[in-house]
C-alpha cells in the first residue's frame, strides 16, 4: 500500500484555508489578486499531492526524527518565552537571560561550572555589545519592563 | 562613463570607512561557518536604517561581496564552507591545505576572487544602463509579468523541486497581500493584531534566513574543536604570478559566474559548481581535481565572485534579483525608498553609481584584507555552534524590533522562521517565498493599475496578454517552468537508470 503524501496534503490544506480566506468577501476588487494567487496555490498543491502519491517521492525531503525535535524543543520554548518576556522584563534583561539559557542548555561541556561561567560571560558581553550598538549608536527605543 | 563621475564619492571619509568596515566585517562573517551571506545581509539591514541611502547600500554591497570571498577561508582551513557558494572551493582547497599548502590555497582564492569580482562589476557597469533604458518602455502589464517571471524563475532554478518552488513563490505573494490593499486601501487578512500592518519585508527576511540557520546550528552540535591545518609561509607575489598564468581556469570561472549571475535566482553555489565542473572537463590535469588542484580553487572562487556584479543587473533594472542575497539587497533598496528601474540611473544616479563604484573598490579591499586577516581566521572557525546560535537569535530579535519598534514584527519573524525550518526539511526553499513577499506589493499594484487601464481600453485580457513585451515575458515564464520540469524529469530518469 502506498504511503500517504502527508507533506503535500498539509500544503493542500493550507492552500484550501487561504482560498477560504480569500473568497467570499463583498469587496471583490480588493480581494481579486489574493484570490488568483490562492487559486493558483491550491492548483499547485493539488498537483503536488497527485505527484507525490503516484510519482516518485521527493529526494529533497530530509527526515524529521523525534530525536532532533526533542533537541530543539527547549529552543522553541525559549523563543516563545523570550518574546513574551520582552515587554514584561525589558528587552536587554530578557536578551541576557535568553542568551545565557541558550548557551547553557546547548553547551557541550560536561562540567556544569564551565558551562555556567562561559554562558554567563557570553550573555553579559554580548548584551553589553548590543546595548552599545542599538541604544547608544542607533538610538533604538528598546521596550522597558521591570528592568531595562 | 557615468560611473567615473561619482568615483570620488566612494573615497569620502564616511563612505570609505563604511566600505572598509563592511569588507572586514563581511570577511569575518563569511569565514564563520553557519553564517551565510544572505543571512549576514538580512541581519545587517536594520543597522542601516539610521544611515543615508548611499552609505547604507555601500555597507550592504561590501558585506555581500566579502562574505562570498570570506566563505572560502573556513572551507579551505577546516573543510566547512562558510557559504553554499564556496562548496566547490572546498573540493580542492581543503586537500591543498591538508598537503601543507593552506596559505597558498587562500592566496589563490582571494586573487581569483578579485579577478572574477572586477569583471563581474564591469558587467554590471556596462549592462545595467541600457537595460534600465529598456525598462522605460514598460507599463503596468509588463511590470506585472516581470514580477511573475522573477518568482517563476527563482522557483524553478533555485534548486530543488519545481512545484514546491512555485508553491513557495505563490505563498510569498499571498502573504504580501496581508494588510492594506496598495491601490484601494482596504484592510485584508488581519487574523490577529500582530498582522495589523501586514508582514514587514525585513522581519520576514530575517526570520526566513536567520532562524532556520539558528535551529540547524543547534541541531548539528559543533563544539568549536576543529582540526585546523597549519598555515605555511608563502609569497603573495608568487601566488599572484601563478594565478595569472592559470588563464583557462580564470576565464571559465569568470565567464560562468557572469552568466549564472545574470540568470535570476541562480546564485553563487551554482556558479561555483558549474565553473569547477567545466574547468575539470577542459583540464589536462583532470585526475588531480579533488586531490588539491589549484585550478579547482581558482575556477570556483573567480566564478562565485564574478556572479556578484551581474546578479545586480536584473535587480537594479527590473527588480528581479540574480541570487537569494540580491533578493535581500532588494529589500534594502526598497527600505531606502529606491525602486529598481530607470529612476535609479536618473533621479538617484549619485546613490546608484556610488554604490556600484564602491563594489569595484570593495573587490580590491576584499583581496587586500582577505590576504592579511585570513591567518587569524582560526578564531572565528572555532566559535561553537551554540554560542553562534545564541548571538544570532538575539541579533535577529533586536534587528527585527528596531525596524518599526514593534514587538509584533518579532512574533511574525519567529513564526515565519520556525515554519521555514520545518518547510525546508520538507523540500521547500526560502528564496522564492522571500521574492514573492518582496515583489508582492509591486505585482498587485501593477495588476490593479493594469486592470483599470485595460477597462478603459480594449479590455483587461487584451491588455495583459497582447503586445510583444508581454508575450515575450509570458513565454519566458512558461519556458522557465517547462525547462525545470524537463531537467527534473531527466534527472529522475538518470537516477532510475543508475539504480536499475
Amino acid at each position: 500500500m502506498k504511503r500517504l503524501p502527508l507533506i503535500a496534503i498539509a500544503a493542500f490544506a493550507l492552500a484550501a484555508f487561504l482560498c477560504y480566506a480569500s473568497f467570499g468577501h463583498e469587496s471583490a476588487d480588493a480581494y481579486l489578486f489574493p484570490q488568483i494567487i490562492a487559486g493558483s496555490l491550491l492548483g499547485l498543491c493539488g498537483l503536488l499531492v497527485v505527484r507525490e502519491y503516484f510519482g516518485n517521492p521527493d529526494v529533497a525531503i530530509q527526515s524529521i526524527d523525534m530525536k532532533s525535535i526533542i533537541k530543539l524543543l527547549p529552543m522553541l520554548v525559549l523563543l516563545a518565552g523570550y518574546v513574551y518576556c520582552i515587554e514584561w522584563l525589558g528587552m536587554y534583561s530578557s536578551s541576557a537571560i535568553a542568551l545565557f539559557l541558550i548557551a547553557f542548555i546547548y553547551h557541550s561541556a560536561d562540567s556544569i561550572v564551565k558551562r555556567f561561567v562561559s554562558s554567563l560571560t557570553v550573555a553579559l558581553l554580548f548584551t553589553g555589545f548590543i546595548y552599545v550598538i542599538f541604544s547608544v549608536l542607533l538610538r533604538v527605543q528598546a521596550p522597558q519592563g521591570l528592568f531595562i | 562613463m557615468e560611473f567615473l563621475q561619482y568615483f570620488g564619492e566612494v573615497f569620502t571619509l564616511t563612505h570609505f570607512t563604511i566600505l572598509v568596515l563592511g569588507t572586514v566585517g563581511g570577511l569575518i562573517l563569511g569565514a564563520t561557518p553557519g553564517l551565510s551571506p544572505t543571512m549576514a545581509v538580512a541581519l545587517l539591514i536594520p543597522f542601516t536604517f539610521q544611515m543615508e541611502p548611499t552609505a547604507s547600500l555601500i555597507l550592504l554591497g561590501a558585506v555581500y561581496t566579502s562574505t562570498v570571498a570570506g566563505g572560502a577561508v573556513s572551507g579551505i582551513l577546516v573543510n566547512i564552507p562558510g557559504a553554499p557558494a564556496n562548496i566547490a572551493t572546498v573540493m580542492d582547497g581543503y586537500p591543498l591545505a591538508q598537503s601543507g599548502r593552506a596559505t597558498e590555497a587562500l592566496h589563490y582564492s582571494f586573487i581569483s576572487s578579485l579577478f572574477g569580482g572586477l569583471i563581474g562589476v564591469a558587467v554590471l557597469i556596462f549592462f545595467t544602463p541600457p537595460l534600465a533604458d529598456l525598462a522605460l518602455k514598460f507599463g503596468p502589464s509588463e511590470l506585472f509579468w516581470i514580477a511573475i517571471f522573477g518568482v517563476t524563475i527563482i522557483a524553478s532554478i533555485g534548486g530543488g523541486h519545481v512545484i514546491k518552488g512555485l508553491i513557495s513563490g505563490a505563498l510569498g505573494l499571498w502573504i504580501s497581500t496581508i494588510g492594506y490593499n496598495p491601490v484601494l486601501g482596504e484592510e485584508r487578512f488581519v487574523f490577529t493584531e500582530h498582522l495589523a500592518g501586514g508582514v514587514h519585508v525585513i522581519a520576514a527576511l530575517i526570520g526566513l534566513f536567520a532562524i532556520p540557520q539558528v535551529l540547524t546550528l543547534l541541531q548539528t552540535s559543533r563544539d568549536g574543536k576543529v582540526e585546523m591545518n597549519v598555515m605555511e609561509q608563502h609569497s603573495v607575489l608568487k601566488s599572484l604570478k601563478y594565478t595569472i598564468t592559470r588563464v583557462k581556469a580564470l576565464v571559465i570561472g569568470t565567464v560562468t559566474g557572469c552568466i549564472v549571475g545574470v540568470i535570476p535566482g541562480a546564485g553563487g553555489q551554482i556558479a561555483g559548481l558549474v565553473a569547477y565542473d567545466q574547468t575539470r572537463k577542459f583540464s589536462k590535469n583532470r585526475d588531480n581535481f579533488g586531490k588539491g588542484e589549484p585550478d579547482g580553487v581558482i575556477a570556483a572562487e573567480s566564478a562565485n565572485n564574478a556572479m556578484v556584479g551581474p546578479s545586480l543587473v536584473p535587480l537594479l533594472t527590473l527588480g528581479i534579483p540574480g541570487s537569494p542575497t540580491a533578493a535581500v539587497l532588494l529589500g534594502g533598496l526598497l527600505i531606502n525608498g529606491l525602486f529598481p528601474g530607470p529612476d535609479l540611473f536618473t533621479i538617484h544616479a549619485k546613490v546608484t553609481w556610488t554604490f556600484i563604484d564602491s563594489l569595484l573598490v570593495g573587490q580590491v579591499l576584499m583581496m587586500i584584507f582577505g590576504l592579511s586577516i585570513s591567518k587569524y581566521s582560526r578564531f572565528v572557525t572555532r566559535i561553537p555552534n551554540h554560542m553562534m546560535a545564541a548571538t544570532v537569535t538575539v541579533l535577529a530579535i533586536f534587528g527585527t524590533y528596531s525596524v518599526q519598534n514593534n514587538i509584533s514584527d518579532v512574533a511574525v519573524m519567529l513564526v515565519l522562521g520556525v515554519g521555514m525550518f520545518f518547510a525546508a526539511k520538507a523540500g521547500f526553499s526560502a528564496a522564492p517565498l522571500v521574492l514573492g513577499l518582496i515583489l508582492g506589493k509591486l505585482t498587485e499594484e501593477n495588476f490593479q493599475l493594469g486592470r483599470m487601464l485595460g477597462d478603459s481600453q480594449d479590455g483587461v485580457w487584451s491588455y495583459f496578454f497582447t503586445g510583444t513585451i508581454n508575450l515575450i515575458l509570458i513565454t519566458l515564464c512558461v519556458l522557465s517552468i517547462g525547462f525545470s520540469v524537463y531537467s527534473e524529469m531527466r534527472k529522475k530518469t538518470k537516477v532510475a537508470e543508475a539504480t536499475a
